[in-house]
């Protein structure tokens, strides 16, 4: 516990560093990449409380991140609503579909798993463009209402989200809650025997996790003023929310966040570079799982302790399984 | 219509079940869900496009040569990416789609973004129960089922082929046979890279070929393997036909806009209902 | 009448397929005892556990604690109502602490939940406690999954007394031990039932320690029970020794 407090820190340095940023710069382009940024923290973070701590990894977060956009813009038709209200709503919108996603597929895991919520993403996606008289189809709705004219607002206004939301997931996640959901990962019928239900805290974590998909959606919906697939449903956003989270490292809240700062300001440092900067950023993914399994915020700043942080003594199997090179075991389990 | 169906849905079927049996025989040997899979797809029909449109070669020995690069490519994804990382099969997942994005990236760099059209066997059109189909079409289908055929022979009547199922069924006990785990390894690499590799030469030619072409017949395929049941051959086969019959059907029958939402509703509730597919056996002892 | 018995196992009977694991099995446990159950392998040992654990459902029959049928209930429910099982083979978590395997348990609703453990200095205390118990408490901060055999045994047993079980099932402990490893987890055993006053059920093929360590036994062969009674009568009894060690066995009676 006593080490953690060291990445508080850099937290806190980090915070007053982006709420400082539009005093040291007039720049209102790297302000608007600094607004994208603190959205996708919090996909990333939203993604990781369900995917990194249960070890249910979710290849369809497009579809709660969309679901609280769309919300938003369902109701903006109506009347033109206003941030303070469609986050909540946006939020709960997910949640909704959390359960709905959540409790069917309860019993999937790895590549099961993926490929459900893959499909259900991908399924709400064609919806949305056969609806296209409600939802705009592939054009989007447009005509949010703004978080406020004032750039600077907006600035901060999303600093203020990206800090509370992370924080509330950062404090889940490192409250017993986390803990439980981390045992669920590891080995759900011995958490079942320690008496927890963990039915009830797999759904939870779907729910939370659509949440804060669904409010960040809701959010970015305002910032852009615009719903559209391309914009929050499509499995591209997915993926990315799932490059982040594993670049950062999973399993902490601030590794998937800071993993969201990373290639985002990476992504535009690269873009100098025109199409070699998709090059790049692929290539580190691929290095990071393959050299850093812990992610690299993981393993540089949070030095996370754990037998994972030495590759050599993990063990693979469990006593008296034969790895060597048949080690592939039987992962991505099934029930 | 009935025919259309029956003949259409045939062909789609076929080209199915050549990308989804190599993504079933990965995952059935080593228990890896490769999702470069849809690349060697992609790079079989790219480096037809180098060997006979850019250096004008032959078109059997551009495809030949497109098909051993294939073969070699795999291997060195599988010896330089997916072995270290085999214990964690999320970690397969996240390493192998990040090398499918890594290589559109540089194909779209070499090649650039625009679509490319290769070659052709053979040209015209061909008439079976009166429904006019285009003969690369047939071709496709026959290299199809050929190669279905030769795969079930090699598996079910030669040593090598027997060796992998048995690694397949129990790598362990395979061991202990004297079964040597890292060739059979190695060779259900090349042949699952060969199949998805013949699929994009014969198939590319009337389908478009840019640097995305990966990602759908990839979902596809994983789709298709886990309805018919992670590890399961012949019920990756038979999904695949029943995908081929469906899509074909339902594209006819209502329209181009519903057959993917069809597709997709049927792989979430095999999911949900029988996640062990529709071949699959319980693999929880 | 029924109040007197904490456990009461009522013709349990489990069909898998075309096996019958366990056929009309009954027994009746009091409070406080040390019960042992014996049977070769694929008598239906673990079977028996798995049912009374909640892993499955049995077929048919009924299981009663203290009088109430717990029977089809879940296996967080049945321990939650303070019956507690170990595994065959060792289920740590393996990236967690040792520290942390055990706080798992104290988190369900037995072990006071989620919002009892808020104030967590009481936990942490009853954790230390508890690994002390097991002289697990100097590799409390260690990950679990960098244990040894014997210290993942500890680790099992640990997690269920972390529950402050009422019954405790342990399905062979002593297995994969070596001979050193083996008395200190049989005295954790025996001091947590006399005590503590825990009811233990176990199930072991370490005969030497087991006879020793339990006051009386149920045997199985085949799924059925064959024989009840203290050691003594057990090793004397001509079914068990037939059908556990083969005809003219008497290992077990020197033993």
């Amino acid at each position: 516990m006593v080490k953690l407090f060291k990445p508080l820190n850099v937290v806190v340095v980090l915070l007053v560093l982006l709420l400082a940023m539009p005093l040291l710069t007039k720049n209102s382009y790297l302000l608007g990449v600094l607004i994208l940024a603190n959205i996708y923290a919090v996909y990333a973070a939203g993604w990781d409380l369900l995917s990194g701590y249960t070890g249910r990894e979710n290849f369809g977060y497009a579809l709660f991140i969309g679901a609280g956009a769309y919300a938003v813009g369902f109701i903006s038709k109506v009347f033109p609503v206003q941030a303070w209200l469609s986050l909540p709503v946006g939020g709960l919108t997910a949640a909704a579909f959390g359960l709905l996603i959540g409790i069917p597929c309860l019993r999937l895991k790895g590549p099961y798993l993926a490929l459900a919520t893959l499909a259900a993403a991908a399924i709400a996606e064609r919806v949305v463009m056969i609806f296209s008289g409600v939802t705009g189809g592939e054009e989007g709705m447009i005509g949010i209402a703004p978080l406020s004219f004032e750039p600077l607002n907006s600035y901060y206004y999303s600093v203020i989200f990206m800090a509370v939301s992370i924080g509330i997931l950062y404090l889940i996640g490192h409250l017993p809650e986390g803990l439980l959901l981390k045992s669920i990962k590891q080995d759900e019928t011995a958490a079942e025997a320690a008496g927890i239900n963990t039915t009830f805290h797999k759904v939870l974590a779907f729910v939370v996790s659509a949440f804060f998909g669904g409010a960040a959606g809701a959010f970015n919906a305002h910032y852009m003023g615009y719903v559209g697939p391309d914009a929050v449903l499509n499995s591209t956003i997915s993926l990315t929310v799932i490059i982040m989270a594993v670049v950062g490292g999973t399993g902490s809240i601030l590794g998937a966040a800071g993993g969201a700062y990373l290639l985002t300001l990476l992504g535009e440092f690269l873009k100098r570079f025109g199409d070699f900067h998709l090059l790049f950023y692929t290539a580190l993914l691929v290095l990071v799982v393959l050299f850093m399994p812990k992610g690299m915020i993981n393993s540089l700043a949070l030095k996370l302790p754990g037998p994972g942080s030495e590759p050599v003594s993990r063990p693979v199997s469990g006593p008296g399984g034969h790895s060597g090179q048949v080690g592939p075991g039987r992962a991505g389990g099934r029930q | 219509m009935g025919y259309d169906i029956l003949i259409n849905g045939s062909i789609n079927g076929a080209f199915y079940a050549l990308l989804a049996l190599g993504f079933c025989l990965m995952f059935g040997v080593a228990r890896l869900v490769n999702l470069y899979h849809g690349s060697y797809y992609m790079l079989a029909a790219y480096f037809t496009y180098l060997f006979a449109v850019l250096l004008r070669w032959p078109l059997l020995l551009a495809v030949a040569a497109s098909l051993s690069g294939v073969v070699a490519v795999a291997i060195l994804v599988d010896r330089v990416c997916v072995n270290r990382v085999r214990q964690s099969s999320i970690a397969v997942m996240i390493c192998t789609l990040g090398l499918a994005y890594f290589t559109q990236y540089l194909v779209r760099i070499l090649f650039g973004p625009r679509y490319l059209s290769i070659p052709a066997f053979v040209s015209g059109n061909a008439g079976i129960l009166g429904v006019v189909i285009p003969s690369t079409r047939l071709l496709a289908f026959g290299v199809g089922i050929g190669l279905i055929l030769a795969l079930w022979a090699f598996i079910g009547k030669t040593r090598a082929g027997r060796s992998i199922m048995a690694v397949a069924q129990d790598p362990e006990a395979a061991t202990y046979m004297g079964i040597n785990t890292a060739a059979a390894f190695t060779m259900a690499t090349g042949i699952s890279a060969f199949l998805a590799g013949v699929a994009g030469t014969v198939v590319a030619p009337f389908l478009s070929v840019d640097p995305g072409m990966w990602l759908l017949p990839l979902i596809k395929a994983f789709a298709i393997v886990i309805l018919g049941g992670l590890g399961s051959l012949w019920g990756s086969v038979l999904a695949a036909f029943l995908l081929g019959y469906l899509e074909t059907g339902v594209s006819l029958l209502l329209s181009t806009n519903v057959r993917e939402i069809v597709f997709l509703a049927v792989v979430l509730l095999v999911l949900i209902i029988k996640p062990s597919g529709l071949l699959g056996k319980s693999l929880t002892a | 009448m029924t109040q007197d018995y904490i456990l009461e196992v009522q013709d349990l009977y489990k069909r898998f397929g075309g096996l019958e694991a366990t056929r009309y099995v009954s027994f009746r446990v009091k409070a406080g005892e040390l019960l042992g159950i014996l049977g070769p392998n694929g008598a239906g040992k673990t079977t028996l556990f798995n049912q009374l654990s909640g892993a499955f459902p049995p077929t048919s029959g009924r299981i009663l604690f203290k009088g109430w049928e717990i029977t089809g209930l879940k296996p967080y429910q049945i321990a939650n109502r303070g019956i507690v099982r170990t595994f065959q083979i060792v289920r740590p978590f393996r990236e967690l602490t040792v520290a942390e395997n055990v706080t798992i348990p104290c988190l369900s609703h037995r072990g006071r939940g989620l919002i009892g453990n808020l104030g967590q200095g009481g936990l942490r205390r009853w954790v230390t406690e508890v690994l002390e118990m097991v002289e697990l408490a100097p590799k409390m901060h260690l990950a679990a999954g960098l244990l040894t055999h014997g210290e993942l045994k500890k680790l099992e047993v640990a997690r269920a007394l972390a529950m402050r079980p009422e019954i405790i099932l342990l399905d062979e402990p002593f297995a994969g031990l070596g001979y050193q490893e083996i008395a200190p987890v049989a005295e954790v055993i025996r001091r947590l039932n006399a005590e503590n006053g825990v009811t233990v059920l176990i199930i072991e093929h370490k005969l030497r320690e087991f006879m020793r360590l339990v006051k009386r036994i149920v045997a199985l062969n085949y799924g059925e029970k064959i024989a009840e009674g203290t050691p003594e009568e057990i090793v004397q009894n001509p079914l068990v020794v037939e059908a556990y060690l083969g005809k003219g066995g008497t290992a077990l009676a020197n033993s």
